[in-house]
C-alpha cells in the first residue's frame, strides 16, 4: 500500500516539471508585435534555446538591414540637398549685396529640422511603443513565472526582492517617458534656434541640455546596477571571455550609455547562464526580439546623420553642420534610452527567474 | 563667359560716353548710366531664370516646401535693385537720396522676411510645447 | 542685347550737349535749359519700356 502511494506521489511530482515547460496561451497573446514569428521558429526545448533564438534574431536583422538603410537614406540625402541649396543661395545673395539678417541660415535650419522632425516622430514613437508593449508583456509574464515556479517550491524572501526590482523598473520607465523624451524635444528646439541666430550662447544651452539628459540616464542606470550588485539578486559566474567580448562590443556600439550598459552586461550574462526555465527563456527572447527592430532603425539613423553632418561641414556653413550633428546626437540619445529600458526589463525578468530557481 | 564679356564691354563703353557727355549735359550722362544698367540686367534674365529653376528643383527634390525659401529670393531681388539704385543716386551726387533708397531696401527686406521668421517661431513653439 | 538703344541715347545725349553749349555761348540760356529738359524727357520716354520690363522680370523671377 505504501509502495503504491509512494509511486503515485512520485508520478505526480514527475508530471509537474513537464507542465512547467509549456508556455501558456495568455503569454502568446501578450507578446509584443512582430516577435511571434521569431519565437514560433525557435525550438524552446532544444539544448541551447537562448543561443538559437539570438542567432535567429540576428539573422532577421541582417535581412532587413538593407531595406532600412535605403529607407533612412532618403531623408539623409534630402538634408544634404538643403545644405547645398543654402550654400548656393548664400553665395548668390552675398555677391548681390544683401546685408540683412542671416535669412539663409534661418531658412536652412528650419527646413532641416522640419525634415528631421518627421523621422524623429516616427522613431521616437517606435521606441516608445516598443517600451510600452514590453512593459505590458512583462506584466503578464512575471506573474506567470511566479505561478509556474511556485508549484516547484516557493521562495518568499526572493519574491520581495523581485517585487522591488519590478517597482524600480516601472519607475525608471516612467522617468524616461515623462522627463527625458520632452527634454529631447526641447534640445532639438534649442538646436534649431541656435542655428537660426548668430552668436554661440544658444549653442551652449543646447550642449548643456544634452549633457543633462545623458547624466540623468546614466545616473539612473548606475543606481539600478549598484542596487543589483548589492542585493545579490543575480550571482554566479559567467564565461569570462564572452563577458569581455560583449562588454567591448556594447561599449563601442551604443552611444551615450554604452559604458554603463557594458558594465551591466556582466550581470545580465551571469543571469543568463542560470536560465533553465522555459518561460524565462521565452520572455528573454521576446524582449530581445522586440527591441532589435527599433535598435536597427535608430542606429542606422544616428550613423547617417553623423555622416551627413560631416559632409555638410565640407560643403556648407558651420552652423548647419552643427545642427545636423546635434540632430544625430538626439537620435543617439533615443537609442540609448531604448537600450536602457530593454536592459531594465531583461534584468527584471532575470531577477524573477533567479528568485525562483 | 560670352555674356560676361558682352555686358562688361557695353558698360565700359557707356561709361566712356557718359564721361564725354558729362561736361555738356550731366543729366544725359546719368541717363546713359541708367540705360546701360537696365540693359545689362535685362540681358541677364536668361541666366537668372536658369539659376532660380535650379534652386526650385533642389527644394522640390529635397521635399521641403518652397515657402521657406521664397523670402530668401525676394531679399536677393530687393538687394539687387537697391544696389543699382544707390549707385545711380551717388553718381548723380545725391548721397542723401542714396541713403534713403538703402533704408527703404532694408525695411522692405525685413518685411518680406517676416513670414519666414513667423514660421520659425511656430516650429520652435511646437517643438517646445 | 539692345545695344542700339544705348547708342541712340548716347547720340541724343551728345546732341543735347552740343546744342546746350551752342545756346549757352550765344547767350540764350533759357533755351539751352529747355533743350536739355526736352532731351531728358525724350530719353526717359525711350527707356520707360525697358525699365518696366526689368521690374516685371524681377517680380516674376524672385517670386513677388
Amino acid at each position: 500500500m505504501k509502495k503504491w502511494l509512494l509511486a503515485l506521489l512520485l508520478a505526480l511530482l514527475l508530471t509537474v516539471p513537464v507542465s512547467a515547460a509549456e508556455v501558456p496561451d495568455e503569454l502568446w497573446d501578450a507578446l509584443p508585435e512582430g516577435t511571434e514569428d521569431i519565437l514560433q521558429n525557435t525550438d524552446l526545448t532544444a539544448t541551447d534555446p537562448l543561443g538559437g533564438g539570438v542567432s535567429q534574431i540576428l539573422q532577421n536583422l541582417k535581412e532587413q538591414a538593407k531595406s532600412v538603410l535605403c529607407q533612412r537614406m532618403r531623408s539623409a540625402v534630402s538634408i544634404l540637398l538643403v545644405v547645398l541649396l543654402c550654400g548656393a543661395v548664400d553665395g548668390f545673395s552675398q555677391t548681390a549685396g544683401a546685408s540683412g539678417p542671416k535669412l539663409v541660415l534661418a531658412a536652412g535650419a528650419l527646413s532641416v529640422t522640419l525634415l528631421a522632425a518627421g523621422s524623429l516622430e516616427n522613431l521616437i514613437g517606435m521606441g516608445g511603443g516598443v517600451i510600452e508593449s514590453l512593459n505590458n508583456f512583462s506584466r503578464v509574464l512575471l506573474p506567470v513565472l511566479a505561478a509556474a515556479t511556485a508549484i516547484s517550491g516557493s521562495v518568499t524572501t526572493a519574491t520581495v526582492q523581485q517585487v522591488i526590482t519590478v517597482l524600480f523598473t516601472g519607475l525608471l520607465l516612467k522617468l524616461i517617458e515623462g522627463l527625458l523624451l520632452p527634454l529631447i524635444y526641447l534640445y532639438i528646439g534649442t538646436l534649431t534656434a541656435a542655428a537660426c541666430l548668430p552668436g554661440g550662447r544658444l549653442g551652449n544651452i543646447a550642449e548643456a541640455l544634452r549633457k543633462c539628459i545623458t547624466w540623468v540616464l546614466c545616473g539612473a542606470l548606475t543606481a539600478f546596477t549598484l542596487y543589483l550588485s548589492v542585493a545579490h539578486i543575480i550571482s554566479g559566474a559567467a564565461d569570462a571571455a564572452a563577458v569581455k567580448m560583449a562588454k567591448a562590443t556594447i561599449a563601442g556600439v551604443v552611444p551615450v550609455v554604452g559604458g554603463i550598459i557594458a558594465e551591466a552586461a556582466d550581470t545580465v550574462l551571469a543571469g543568463a547562464g542560470m536560465l533553465k526555465n522555459t518561460i524565462g527563456i521565452f520572455g528573454t527572447l521576446a524582449v530581445l526580439a522586440a527591441c532589435a527592430w527599433p535598435f536597427l532603425h535608430l542606429g542606422i539613423q544616428y550613423l547617417l546623420y553623423k555622416l551627413v553632418g560631416f559632409l555638410a561641414g565640407v560643403v556648407g556653413s558651420p552652423e548647419l553642420c552643427k545642427l545636423i550633428d546635434g540632430l544625430g546626437s538626439a537620435f543617439g540619445l533615443v537609442l540609448g534610452m531604448t537600450g536602457a529600458s530593454a536592459l531594465l526589463l531583461l534584468i527584471s525578468i532575470l531577477s524573477s527567474v533567479a528568485a525562483v530557481t | 563667359m560670352e555674356q560676361v564679356m558682352q555686358i562688361t564691354l557695353v558698360c565700359v563703353v557707356t561709361a566712356l560716353l557718359a564721361a564725354a557727355v558729362r561736361r555738356g549735359a550731366p543729366e544725359a550722362a546719368l541717363l546713359l548710366g541708367l540705360a546701360a544698367a537696365v540693359a545689362a540686367l535685362l540681358a541677364l534674365s536668361g541666366s537668372l531664370r536658369e539659376l532660380m529653376g535650379f534652386f526650385s528643383e533642389l527644394t522640390a527634390r529635397a521635399g521641403v516646401s518652397n515657402d521657406l525659401f521664397v523670402p530668401l529670393y525676394k531679399t536677393v531681388g530687393i538687394a539687387l535693385v537697391v544696389k543699382v539704385g544707390t549707385g545711380l543716386c551717388k553718381d548723380a551726387g545725391a548721397a542723401a537720396l542714396a541713403s534713403a533708397v538703402e533704408i527703404a531696401g532694408a525695411v522692405c527686406a525685413l518685411l518680406v522676411a517676416l513670414p519666414l521668421l513667423e514660421k520659425a517661431m511656430n516650429v520652435l513653439l511646437e517643438l517646445m510645447g | 542685347m539692345d545695344v542700339d538703344l544705348i547708342f541712340r541715347i548716347a547720340a541724343i545725349g551728345i546732341l543735347v550737349a552740343v546744342l546746350n553749349q551752342l545756346l549757352v555761348r550765344s547767350g540764350r540760356e533759357e533755351q539751352a535749359m529747355m533743350t536739355t529738359l526736352a532731351g531728358l524727357v525724350v530719353v526717359l520716354m525711350m527707356m520707360v519700356r525697358q525699365i518696366s520690363d526689368l521690374f516685371q522680370l524681377i517680380k516674376t523671377l524672385f517670386g513677388f
